[in-house]
C-alpha cells in the first residue's frame, strides 16, 4: 500500500467521522431541540452546496466554450464535485420533508402567486430541475474526455443559469412571498459560480497540481467574480434603496438596520465583494499557493455566511449561530470532501490502468 | 439635414417635435442610450478580450475602439439636443456649490454626466494610447514621402509623442495598456448600468426593476457587436482586408452574440414573470400593454430581432456566411434601438393613470436628427478608416515575431539614416532583420559584460523586455495612487456638496449616504486612475516631442530591430566581432 493510498484512507475516515457527527447533530436537533433552526440550517447548506457543486462542473464547460486551455491539468479537481449529485438530490428531498419549518407561504390563503407557490408544484419543478442539471453535469463529464462536448458545455451553462434562477426564486425569494427582485436569480447563480471557483482553487492548491500560471489565472478569476457578484448585489440594492417601496426594501431593511446583521453585511462587503480585489491585487499574491488558498478559504467561508444572511433574517431576525448550524454544515462539508476523495481515488486508478495498458 | 433640423428645433423649441407630456423622453434619449450601448463592444473587444488574452481581437480591436469613441461622441450630443435650449447645459454640469446652485449627487442624471464624461475621456485616451506605435510608423513614412515639415508628418508626430520603439518604452507602454484595459473593463459595465438607473431608480412601471443594470450592459454589448459586423464587413471589402479580418473573427463575434442574445432573452423572460409574481397591478397592466396592445408589434419585433435572429449563429454555416452575418447585424441593431424605444416611450405613454395614457408619434425634426446622427457616426468612422490605421499594426506585427523581413533598398536605408536626429549617445548600433537576431545578440552582449544596452523594435517583444527591463514598471504605482485619490475625491465631492447644501433628497435621512455616492467615488477612481496611468507612462517612457535619441532609426517603427551598445572606442572592434555572428543587416558607429 502506497503512502498516497494511506493518505486517501486517512482523509476518508476522518471526513466520514465528521459526517456521522454532523448527521447525528442534525437528527438530535430535529427530534429533541430547536427543529426550525435545524431545518433552516439545512436550507442554508442546500442552497450553498448545490450551486457550488454544479458550478464546479460548469467551470470547465465555460472555459471550454471560451476556447481556454489553461486549466486542463486541474480540471479533474473541478469534476470531483460530480459525486455530490445524489447527495444534493437526497438532501433536497429530506429538506422538503421539513418544509413546515421554512416555507413561510404554507397556509397563506391569500397569497397572490397562487398555483406558483403550491407546495407540490414547487417540489415537482425543483426536483425535475435538479435532475436535469445533474444529468447534464454527468453527460458533460463523461464526454469531456472525448473532446466532443462543446454542445453539452453550452447547454450546461445555459441550464445552470435557468435552474439556479428557479431554485433561488423558490427557496430564497419565496421565503418572503411579498418580496421580489428580478435580478435575484442572476445574483444567486453567479455567486454559486464564485463559490465553486473558490473551492476549485482550494482543491487545486491542496493537490499541489496547480502551476504558478494556473494559480495566477484562478486568482484573477476570483477577483473578477468578486467584482461581478458585488456589482450584481449593488445593482439590486441601489434601485430598491432609492425608491424605498415597502414590498422591496423589506429584504434589505433588517440586513442594513438591525445592528448585528449590519455587521454581517459589512463583513460581506469587505470579504466577498471587495476583499479579493485588495487581497489579490499584486501578481505575487495570486501566485503564492498558501496565500491564494487562504484568500479562497476566506471567500468560501464568507460566501456560506452570505447564504445564511440571505435566508435567516427573512425567517427570524435573531442572529443565531450555534451547534445546529455547525453540525449540519460539517455534515455537508464532509460529505462533499468524501465525494472529492472517492472521485480522485477513482481517477488515479483509471489513470494508472490507462498507463498500464 | 440633421444639423438644419437641429438648428430649427433650437430656434423654435421642443414644441416642433412630437414630444409632449407625458412622453417627454423619447427618440433623443432612445438614441442616447442606443449609441452609448454601441460603444460598449469596442471596449469589450479592446479591453476585456485583451485581459483574457484572446488573440483574435487584434485584427478588429482598433476599428472597434474607434467605433466606441465615435459612438460615445454621438451619444453625448443627445442630452444637448434633448435640452432644446442648448445653453442650459451649463447648469447640469456637476460642479460643487457655486452661484447658489447645487448639484444633486443623488440624481441619476448627474451620475450620467460623470459616467459619460469619464467613459468618453478614458475611451479616447485608451484609443490614442493604442495608436502611438502605429502613429510613429506613419510619422516616419510620411516624413520620407512628404518631407519632415509636411502637415501629415506633423499630425503623426503629435500623435506619436516621440515614440521610438525602445524596450524602455515598450515596457512602460505594455504595463500602462494593461492598466487601461483593467480600468476600462469595470468602467464600461458601470456606464451602461448608470444609464439604466436613469430609469430603474424611478417608480414608473416597466422602468423600476433591479435587473436593468446587467440587462442594459448585455444589450449594449449585443448591439455593439452587431455594429462591429455592420461596419467591418463593408470595410473589409473596401480596403481589401480579407487576409487580416477573416471569417474566424466574424465567427468569434457571432459566438459572443449568442451569449448576449441569451442574456437579453433571460431578462425579457423575467420582466413579465416578476411583474406577475409581484402582484402589483401597475406592473401587470403594463406588461399586458407591451405584449398585447397596439404597441405589441414593436415589443415582439424587438424579441424577434434581439433573441431569435442571433440564434441562427448556433449553426456554423450561418456564422461563416457574410450575408447572414450582415443581415443579423442590421436586425440586432434595429432590435436594440427598438428595445430602447419600447422601454422609454412605452412606460411614459402608459403609466399609472388611464387618463394619462397617450400615443407618441415622431415628427420630422426628431426623425431627421436621428437619421442625421447615424450619418454623422458613419462619416466619422469612414474618416478614421481613411486617415488612420484600421488594424493595430504593432499588434499584428507581433504575430510575425521571429520572421525574417525582406531586405531594404540602398536608397531606403540612406534616407532612413538621414532622418536620424543626433543627440549625445556614443556607441554601436546594430540593425537586424528579425527579432531572433536581436534577442540572441542581447544575450551575447550580456554574457560578455555589456550592460549599457537599448533595444528598438516595431512591436513588443516580451523576451527583450525581460532581458533588459528587470525592474517592474512604476506606472502601476502611479495608477494605484491616482485611483485611490480619485475614489476619495469622488466621495469627498458628493458628500461635501450634500453637507454644504444640507441636501435631503427622496426622504433619505442623512445627506452623507454612501449607497448612491459609490457611483461618484467609482467614476473618480477610474478617471483619475486612468489619467495618472497616462501621466506615469509618459514620464517613465520619456515620451515627448523633444529630440530623438541618436540610436533611433526610423526603420525601427516599421520592420527592423535595433540594438544600441554603449561602449568606449577601444571596445568597438570586440563588439563588432561579437555582433557579426548574428548576421546584422548593418553595424554603425554612433
Amino acid at each position: 500500500m502506497t503512502s498516497e493510498d494511506n493518505r486517501f484512507k486517512a482523509g476518508f475516515y476522518i471526513w466520514c467521522l465528521i459526517c456521522v457527527f454532523g448527521i447525528a447533530g442534525f437528527i438530535y436537533y430535529i427530534n429533541y431541540s430547536d427543529q426550525s433552526r435545524a431545518w433552516r440550517a439545512m436550507l442554508v447548506n442546500f442552497i450553498f452546496w448545490t450551486p457550488l457543486a454544479c458550478g464546479m462542473i460548469v467551470w470547465p464547460a465555460l472555459i471550454k466554450l471560451s476556447n481556454g486551455v489553461w486549466s486542463k491539468q486541474i480540471e479533474r479537481f473541478a469534476f470531483s464535485a460530480i459525486y455530490f449529485g445524489p447527495i444534493s438530490i437526497i438532501s433536497f428531498i429530506i429538506l422538503w420533508t421539513g418544509r413546515a419549518h421554512w416555507t413561510a407561504w404554507r397556509g397563506y390563503e391569500t397569497i397572490h402567486q397562487g398555483f406558483w407557490l403550491n407546495s407540490k408544484f414547487v417540489f415537482i419543478r425543483d426536483i425535475i430541475a435538479l435532475f436535469i442539471i445533474w444529468i447534464l453535469c454527468v453527460l458533460f463529464f463523461s464526454r469531456s474526455r472525448r473532446q466532443a462536448s462543446t454542445k453539452i458545455a453550452g447547454w450546461l451553462c445555459f441550464v445552470y443559469a435557468i435552474v439556479f434562477t428557479l431554485i433561488s426564486f423558490d427557496m430564497v425569494m419565496a421565503l418572503d412571498p411579498k418580496w421580489f427582485s428580478t435580478l435575484f436569480g442572476g445574483y444567486f447563480f453567479v455567486s454559486g459560480m464564485y463559490a465553486a471557483l473558490a473551492f476549485w482553487t482550494i482543491l487545486s492548491i491542496i493537490s499541489g497540481q496547480a502551476s504558478a500560471e494556473q494559480r495566477h489565472d484562478l486568482g484573477k478569476l476570483i477577483v473578477a467574480l468578486s467584482l461581478l457578484t458585488g456589482y450584481l448585489m449593488y445593482s439590486q440594492l441601489l434601485p430598491i434603496w432609492y425608491e424605498d417601496f415597502e414590498e422591496e426594501i423589506r429584504f434589505f431593511l433588517p440586513r442594513l438596520t438591525i445592528t448585528y446583521w449590519r455587521y454581517v453585511s459589512a463583513l460581506l462587503v469587505l470579504t466577498v465583494y471587495l476583499g479579493p480585489l485588495v487581497l489579490l491585487l499584486t501578481r505575487s499574491s495570486k501566485r503564492s499557493p498558501g496565500y491564494l488558498m487562504a484568500v479562497a478559504i476566506l471567500v468560501l467561508v464568507c460566501l456560506w455566511i452570505e447564504r445564511w444572511w440571505e435566508v435567516i433574517p427573512t425567517l427570524n431576525w435573531r442572529l443565531s449561530f450555534g451547534l445546529a448550524e455547525a453540525s449540519i454544515t460539517a455534515a455537508f462539508l464532509s460529505a462533499f470532501m468524501i465525494c472529492v476523495i472517492l472521485f480522485n481515488k477513482r481517477e488515479l486508478i483509471v489513470k494508472g490502468n490507462n498507463h498500464g495498458n | 439635414m440633421g444639423i438644419l433640423f437641429w438648428t430649427y428645433q433650437t430656434r423654435m423649441g421642443l414644441g416642433v417635435t412630437g414630444l409632449n407630456i407625458p412622453v417627454g423622453w423619447s427618440p433623443y434619449i432612445t438614441n442616447f442610450v442606443f449609441w452609448i450601448g454601441i460603444g460598449h463592444a469596442g471596449t469589450l473587444i479592446s479591453a476585456i478580450l485583451f485581459l483574457v488574452r484572446s488573440r483574435w481581437r487584434i485584427a478588429i480591436a482598433r476599428s472597434a475602439e474607434a467605433m466606441t469613441v465615435f459612438a460615445v461622441i454621438t451619444a453625448a450630443m443627445f442630452p444637448l439636443i434633448h435640452l432644446g435650449r442648448l445653453w442650459v447645459f451649463y447648469y447640469i454640469l456637476p460642479y460643487p456649490s457655486q452661484r447658489q446652485l447645487w448639484p444633486n449627487f443623488v440624481s441619476p442624471l448627474v451620475w450620467d454626466v460623470c459616467a459619460v464624461f469619464t467613459y468618453m475621456t478614458v475611451s479616447i485616451v485608451f484609443w490614442l494610447v493604442g495608436l502611438i506605435p502605429d502613429a510613429a510608423a506613419a510619422r516616419e513614412i510620411n516624413r520620407q514621402l512628404h518631407g519632415i515639415s509636411s502637415f501629415r508628418a506633423w499630425v503623426y508626430r503629435i500623435m506619436s509623442i516621440g515614440w521610438t520603439g525602445s524596450s524602455r518604452q515598450w515596457h512602460h507602454f505594455g504595463r500602462s495598456y494593461l492598466f487601461f484595459a483593467a480600468l476600462a473593463t469595470p468602467l464600461v459595465i458601470s456606464v451602461h448600468s448608470i444609464v439604466s438607473w436613469d430609469f430603474a431608480v424611478s417608480n414608473l412601471p416597466g422602468w423600476h426593476t433591479t435587473i436593468f443594470a446587467p440587462y442594459f450592459v448585455a444589450g449594449a454589448i449585443h448591439s455593439g457587436l452587431a455594429m462591429v459586423l455592420v461596419l467591418l464587413i463593408p470595410l473589409r471589402r473596401l480596403f481589401k482586408l480579407e487576409r487580416l479580418i477573416t471569417f474566424d473573427h466574424f465567427e468569434s463575434v457571432a459566438k459572443i452574440m449568442i451569449v448576449t442574445a441569451l442574456i437579453v432573452g433571460y431578462a425579457y423572460l423575467l420582466e413579465p414573470f416578476i411583474a406577475w409574481y409581484s402582484g402589483g397591478i401597475y406592473e401587470k397592466q403594463f406588461a399586458m400593454f407591451r405584449a398585447f396592445s397596439w404597441f405589441s408589434i414593436l415589443y415582439w419585433l424587438m424579441i424577434l430581432f434581439n433573441v431569435f435572429a442571433p440564434l441562427v449563429f448556433l449553426f456554423k454555416a450561418a456564422r461563416r456566411n457574410i450575408k447572414t452575418l450582415l443581415i443579423v447585424g442590421i436586425l440586432v441593431n434595429a432590435g436594440m434601438w427598438l428595445e430602447r424605444f419600447v422601454i422609454i416611450t412605452g412606460s411614459l405613454a402608459h403609466d399609472f393613470m388611464p387618463h394619462n395614457w397617450t400615443v407618441y408619434i415622431p415628427r420630422l425634426p426628431e426623425t431627421m436628427i436621428t437619421i442625421g446622427q447615424f450619418c454623422l457616426f458613419l462619416f466619422m468612422f469612414f474618416l478614421f478608416a481613411k486617415y488612420l490605421p484600421t488594424i493595430a499594426l504593432s499588434d499584428q506585427k507581433e504575430l510575425t515575431a521571429g520572421f525574417l523581413y525582406e531586405p531594404q533598398s540602398e536608397e531606403y536605408i540612406s534616407k532612413a539614416q538621414q532622418a536620424r536626429i543626433r543627440t549625445q549617445d556614443k556607441g554601436i548600433l546594430a540593425v537586424f532583420q528579425s527579432s531572433d537576431g536581436l534577442i540572441q545578440s542581447i544575450k551575447k552582449m550580456r554574457e560578455n559584460g555589456f550592460y549599457g544596452l537599448e533595444a528598438f523594435s516595431p512591436f513588443k517583444i516580451e523576451e527583450v523586455n525581460s532581458l533588459l527591463q528587470t525592474r517592474k514598471s512604476p506606472v502601476r504605482i502611479w495608477t494605484l495612487i491616482g485611483a485611490i485619490f480619485g475614489c476619495i475625491g469622488g466621495f469627498w465631492l458628493a458628500i461635501g456638496s450634500a453637507y454644504v447644501n444640507s441636501l435631503h433628497v427622496g426622504g433619505k435621512f442623512t445627506p452623507a449616504t454612501y449607497i448612491p455616492y459609490c457611483i461618484i467615488g467609482f467614476e473618480g477612481l477610474i478617471l483619475i486612475g486612468a489619467l495618472s496611468n497616462l501621466a506615469g507612462m509618459i514620464f517613465h517612457a520619456r515620451l515627448g516631442w523633444g529630440k530623438m535619441p541618436a540610436a533611433f532609426d526610423p526603420r525601427f517603427t516599421r520592420d527592423r530591430f535595433g540594438l544600441f551598445i554603449d561602449c568606449v572606442p577601444e571596445q568597438i572592434p570586440n563588439v563588432k566581432q561579437l555582433l557579426s555572428s548574428f548576421n546584422p543587416e548593418q553595424i554603425n558607429d554612433i
